[in-house]
Parts: structure tokens; C-alpha cells; sequence
């Protein structure tokens, strides 16, 4: 039962650092703060908490949390290779009014005014896939073994998400794109989608014996034990 | 018809004399609304090269640069475009004390870029026309003398 707790804790502080990282640069793009600080502030001890938890989850017996974020980790980075294909199309086609991974480069290292040089796409292509592996970390603790409809689910979620944030707002072309045109939600909805299937299709067989969040949380009530029925 | 000959020779002479006035670097191109607008001899990169020296060896600092192509390379546009924020601190020193407002102005801006048709430009507001609105005789004064400074440095440029 101490086991159990210790992984809903674990997963509550695993979901709050994941979600750390996409929220900043809605954050930055808000006006609110520059990414380059938010990412020195919030961003790497993000990075360090998660690495941590990994960490502790395997000290204290609870492995199967660190085996969830592990593979969320790692579909969510795979299924960002499936977005980028996806939305590196819709921008040459002109769906898209910018390069996002450049875009978070120059952001990131605080030099829009030079524009992307090889460090900075370097830079933003690793923060772009470090996006990708949060929600895929988020996914697979939310959603446990979930479906390959539930990822697609979840890539719509993110889609509408972005398309609602302030993001589109500071680029200009409105939300869901109403100001640029029909080519940028399909772009934005087609990606997510490619990268919600692959997620899911990624994370099930992973994550076959583990249960979703909330399902794992009823059982603590129902004291009938937790999540990922994995053998030590 | 001999003295009728001379007087459009005499003209001609004159004509000549006006449109090299306008031809003074053989480069300036424009003056449209107090923007000057002058072709660089050399290629974008080296120009913006020399554009960095010119502005040091004239008493002058690039405060800031905005890389208006590569920048415009993240929306998938080729253009080449770089503006020089240059200044002097001692020349802000005197604007500001005269008036806060002047930052509108300063540092003034030099935009280089490629044309259409693949030469090099430079094209600047003269800051005597920016800061002509303050009605100040000090500010005046001191923008006619960054307009010789930024004149000198761009013929260097066109030569």
C-alpha cells in the first residue's frame, strides 16, 4: 500500500515537471518572461527533477513509475520525428508562417536580432524534441497502456492547445490560424495527429499491463494495488 | 549662329556640372524624403564589413544589429538584410540631455541590403530630418553634423 502512494506521488511530481517545458514558451510568448531566462530558471531544473524521479522510482521500489516515464520519453521524442515530417511539408507548402524549431532556437539563446546560426537550430531542435518527450511522458502516465485513438486524442488535445495559446497570437496569424489561412490548422492538426498515433502506437505494448492515472488512483481508494502489474 | 552655339555650349557645360553634383560618389542613388539611399562597390558580406569599420573609425559604435535575413530565413524567404544601430555615447549624452524624447532617432539605423538586382545598398533616414520635428537648435545642430558623419561614411562605402 506505501508502495502504491509512493508511486501516485512519484507520477503527480513526474507530470508536474513534464509539463513544465511546453508551458514555457506559451509563457514566453505571452509577454511574460523571455525563454532564454525561463529556460535557465524553469526549464534545466525540469530537466534534473525528472532525471531524479527516474532515479528515486527505481530506489524505492517503484520501477514500473520509472519504466512509464522512460517510455513516454522515448515515444513522445519518436513521435516528434513523425510531427516534424509532417509540419516541415506544411511549411514548404506554405501552411505554416515560420520554422518553430529555429524559431525556439533564436528564443532560447536570446538572439532573435542575429537570427539562426547552427548552435541556435541546434538548440531549438533539441528543446522541440524535449517537448515532444514531455507530453509523451504525460501520455503514457495519463493514459497507461491507452490505445493508439486515445493518442490520437491526445495529439488533437495538444493541437487545439497551441492553436489557442497566446503562441499563434505573437505570430501573428490568429488563433487557429483564422488570419493565415486554412493550410495552418491542417498543418498543426495533421502533425499532431502523426505524432499522437505515434505515441500511442509506441507507448500500448510498453506500457501493456499499466493502468491509466485516474484508474490507478481509484484503485489506492479501493485498496486492490496499482497501475503496472509488472513482476520484480 | 556662332554666338547661338556658345550659349548651348554654355548650357551644356552647366547641365553637366548639375547632374555630376547629383553624381557626386557616382553611387548615391536616392534622397527621397531625407532617405539616402547609396550602391556599395563591394558584395553584401563585405560591405557589411566595412559598413562595422567605417562606423568605428568615424567616432561611432554599432550599438546593436538586427539581421533582417536570417531572421526572415525562419518564415522561408532568401533576403539578404542586415540594420546597424550605430551611435556615439557622448552625441546621446548631449540629445538626451536636450531632450528624452530623441531616442526615437538614436541610434540611427543603417539598413544594408541586396536588391532585386543582386548589388548591395546601404539607405538611411538623415537624422536631421528625424530630429527636425524637436524644433531644438542644440538637437539641429547636432544632427547636421551626424548627417556629414553618416555622408562621409557611406561615400567611403560607394567608392
Amino acid at each position: 500500500m506505501k508502495k502504491n502512494y509512493k508511486r501516485i506521488v512519484l507520477s503527480i511530481l513526474a507530470l508536474f515537471a513534464a509539463g513544465i517545458s511546453p508551458n514555457l514558451f506559451v509563457i514566453s510568448q505571452a509577454g511574460y518572461a523571455k525563454l532564454s531566462d525561463l529556460a535557465v530558471t524553469f526549464l534545466i531544473p525540469s530537466i534534473i527533477i525528472l532525471a531524479v524521479i527516474i532515479a528515486v522510482s527505481f530506489l524505492v521500489g517503484a520501477k514500473e513509475t520509472g519504466k512509464q516515464i522512460l517510455t513516454g520519453l522515448a515515444g513522445g521524442a519518436i513521435a516528434t520525428i513523425g510531427l516534424e515530417i509532417v509540419r516541415e511539408i506544411g511549411f514548404h507548402m506554405g501552411g505554416m508562417p515560420g520554422d518553430m524549431p529555429k524559431l525556439l532556437g533564436v528564443l532560447l539563446l536570446d538572439r532573435f536580432a542575429l537570427g539562426p546560426d547552427t548552435l541556435s537550430n541546434i538548440a531549438g531542435w533539441s528543446y522541440h524534441f524535449w517537448n515532444g518527450a514531455s507530453f509523451g511522458i504525460i501520455y503514457s502516465l495519463l493514459a497507461g497502456k491507452g490505445k493508439i485513438l486515445h493518442g490520437v486524442g491526445f495529439g488533437l488535445l495538444m493541437a487545439v492547445g497551441f492553436m489557442m495559446s497566446p503562441v499563434v497570437v505573437a505570430l501573428g496569424v490568429g488563433r487557429f490560424g483564422i488570419d493565415y489561412g486554412p493550410g495552418f490548422a491542417a498543418t498543426v492538426i495533421l502533425a499532431h495527429i502523426a505524432f499522437g498515433s505515434i505515441l500511442g502506437w509506441y507507448v500500448y505494448p510498453k506500457n501493456k499491463s499499466c493502468t491509466d492515472f485516474l484508474s490507478t488512483v481509484k484503485k489506492i481508494f479501493r485498496k486492490d494495488g496499482y497501475g503496472c502489474d509488472i513482476k520484480e | 549662329m556662332k554666338k547661338f552655339n556658345s550659349v548651348i555650349a554654355v548650357f551644356a557645360v552647366i547641365a553637366l556640372v548639375f547632374a555630376g553634383s547629383f553624381t557626386n560618389s557616382g553611387r548615391i542613388m536616392a534622397q527621397e524624403r531625407g532617405v539616402v539611399t547609396v550602391q556599395s562597390s563591394k558584395s553584401f558580406d563585405e560591405t557589411v564589413d566595412q559598413a562595422k569599420q567605417l562606423v568605428a573609425k568615424n567616432g561611432m559604435m554599432v550599438l546593436a544589429e538586427v539581421n533582417q535575413g536570417k531572421i526572415l530565413s525562419m518564415t522561408g524567404i532568401d533576403v539578404k538584410g542586415v540594420s546597424l544601430f550605430v551611435g556615439n555615447p557622448q552625441v546621446g549624452n548631449k540629445l538626451f540631455s536636450a531632450d528624452r524624447g530623441t531616442g526615437l532617432a538614436v541610434p540611427v539605423r543603417l539598413n544594408i541590403y541586396e536588391g532585386k538586382d543582386g548589388k548591395t545598398y546601404l539607405n538611411y533616414v538623415k537624422p536631421s530630418v528625424q530630429l527636425a520635428s524637436f524644433n531644438n537648435g542644440m538637437i539641429n545642430k547636432i544632427a547636421g553634423k551626424l548627417d556629414q558623419k553618416l555622408g562621409m561614411l557611406t561615400g567611403m562605402l560607394s567608392k
